[in-house]
């Protein structure tokens, strides 16, 4: 197959860019454009996602233990003073500004819950999803076996003129049952979810807007603003460490 | 891990990177021993030793920590954003510490793109596909500029090769590729 040979300078920049061409001044310079120029952004974009793919072919190589350790150190002081030294290069803080990507509400399976400390043991959800607003993950949910299921704040969205956000599951042929409101932040836990063990069918979450303190209802009073399933873990995607 | 291509699942790192943005470090630990081996195999790729590839994978991660809360499905794939961090932070190391590069024959820097592992996911297909209808020798400056972060000036030296010939090559072949993956996700 013929393709056209036509490739515009700021396409041609944007990809030199990505591909790592240029000295040091002409990648500054580069970086520089791409602050003021949306066109430049979005290219190096379009060629980030194209090509990352050739970043899988190299043999992977597990690196030495000394790496991690200097990292857990890092992280811990990171902790302990999160305004300190962040290491952010000039290209980093693009990804802030970010290409123009249009994210749409998604499912996205969760795998596995990790709260606690590096290497602690803990019990695995059986069920997972993430509620997604503006693009950006707002919360996640977790339930496990016993019923119990947890609710976590990430970039929790928020719901204007005194009103709250209530999140409820729904299942086929029987009605949404709430569970509770969203949590603006940390992480709620609740005791039970019946519907869980009663339910063989697919279930789904879904978030209305609800007055202050809740649907006085029972059922979801506002208009639902996201839904999303709840997915069941696998051992295909579960992992260990 | 085992010496066989990272496929990576998206799924499962955003998760991983959703936890790291609430400062989960067991998440972080988790996000490190899934990913590190594949980021450090391309890192030692492109810089000139070991040392320097670990030290790099170090910053990576650091960056990722740090701004985990950046991401959004919205930017494409995970392990593309970590790719793209990590790699940005070797070429601007290489571009600054001038390493020099010395092969011992033109022929050791042209990858066949034939040798490439097998591909797993739709976007590795598709740009694969489009590799191979770029003339041999144009697919190989692309994937090793990518891989190893050559700048065309050592391209040039490297293949014994006018810089300006090589420049045309990168830009026919580039705008080749563009067109080839744009009419290729056209057509899905």
């Amino acid at each position: 197959m013929n393709h056209s040979n036509d490739i515009s300078e700021i396409e041609l920049e944007a990809a030199e860019y990505v591909l790592g061409h240029g000295s040091e001044a002409d990648r500054d310079s580069t970086t520089q454009q791409m602050i003021a120029n949306p066109e430049l952004r979005q290219w190096v974009h379009w060629w980030e996602q194209r090509l990352y793919p050739l970043a899988l072919h190299p043999k992977p190589a597990s690196p030495r233990k000394s790496v991690w350790e200097a990292l857990t150190k890092q992280v811990s002081v990171d902790n302990k003073n999160p305004n300190g030294n962040r290491g952010v290069n000039k290209l980093w803080r693009l990804w802030g500004i970010g290409a123009s990507m249009v994210a749409t509400a998604s499912v996205l399976l969760l795998t596995f819950t990790l709260l606690g400390n590096v290497n602690q043991e803990r019990e695995m959800p059986t069920h997972y999803a993430s509620l997604e607003s503006n693009g950006m993950m707002s919360h996640i949910v977790e339930c496990y076996q016993d019923g119990r299921f947890e609710i976590t704040a990430v970039h929790p969205a928020t719901a204007t003129d005194g009103k709250v956000l209530e999140l409820w599951m729904v299942a086929a042929n029987t009605a949404p049952a709430s569970l509770g409101i969203l949590p603006s932040q940390g992480r709620m836990q609740k005791a039970s979810l019946p519907m869980m063990q009663n339910t063989s069918g697919k279930l789904m979450l879904a978030v209305s807007v609800e007055p202050a303190g809740g649907s006085p209802t029972g059922q979801p009073t506002g208009p639902v603003i996201n839904s999303t399933q709840l997915i069941e873990r696998t051992s295909s995607n579960s992992v260990s460490f | 891990m085992s010496s066989q291509r990272y496929t990576p699942d998206q799924e499962q790192l955003v998760s991983l990177i959703g936890r790291c943005s609430i400062k989960d470090q067991a998440a972080f630990k988790a996000l490190y021993d899934e990913t590190s081996p594949a980021i450090l195999g391309l890192l030692i790729r492109m810089l000139p030793n070991r040392e320097a590839a670990e030290d790099c994978l170090q910053e990576a991660f650091l960056q990722f920590w740090n701004n985990a809360n950046q991401y959004h499905v919205g930017k494409g794939p995970v392990f593309s954003w970590m790719i793209t961090i990590a790699r940005y932070r070797a070429i601007d190391r290489i571009r600054k510490q001038r390493y020099d590069v010395e092969l011992s024959d033109a022929e050791s820097v042209l990858v066949d793109t034939a040798d490439l592992a097998p591909v797993a996911g739709t976007e590795e297909k598709r740009l694969q596909a489009c590799l191979a209808e770029l003339e041999p020798n144009t697919a190989s400056l692309i994937v090793k500029s990518y891989v190893e972060g050559y700048t065309q000036q050592e391209l040039s030296q490297q293949t014994d090769t006018p810089l300006g010939t090589v420049k045309s090559w990168l830009r026919r072949g580039l705008a080749a590729l563009k067109s080839c993956m744009a009419t290729s996700e056209a057509n899905l």
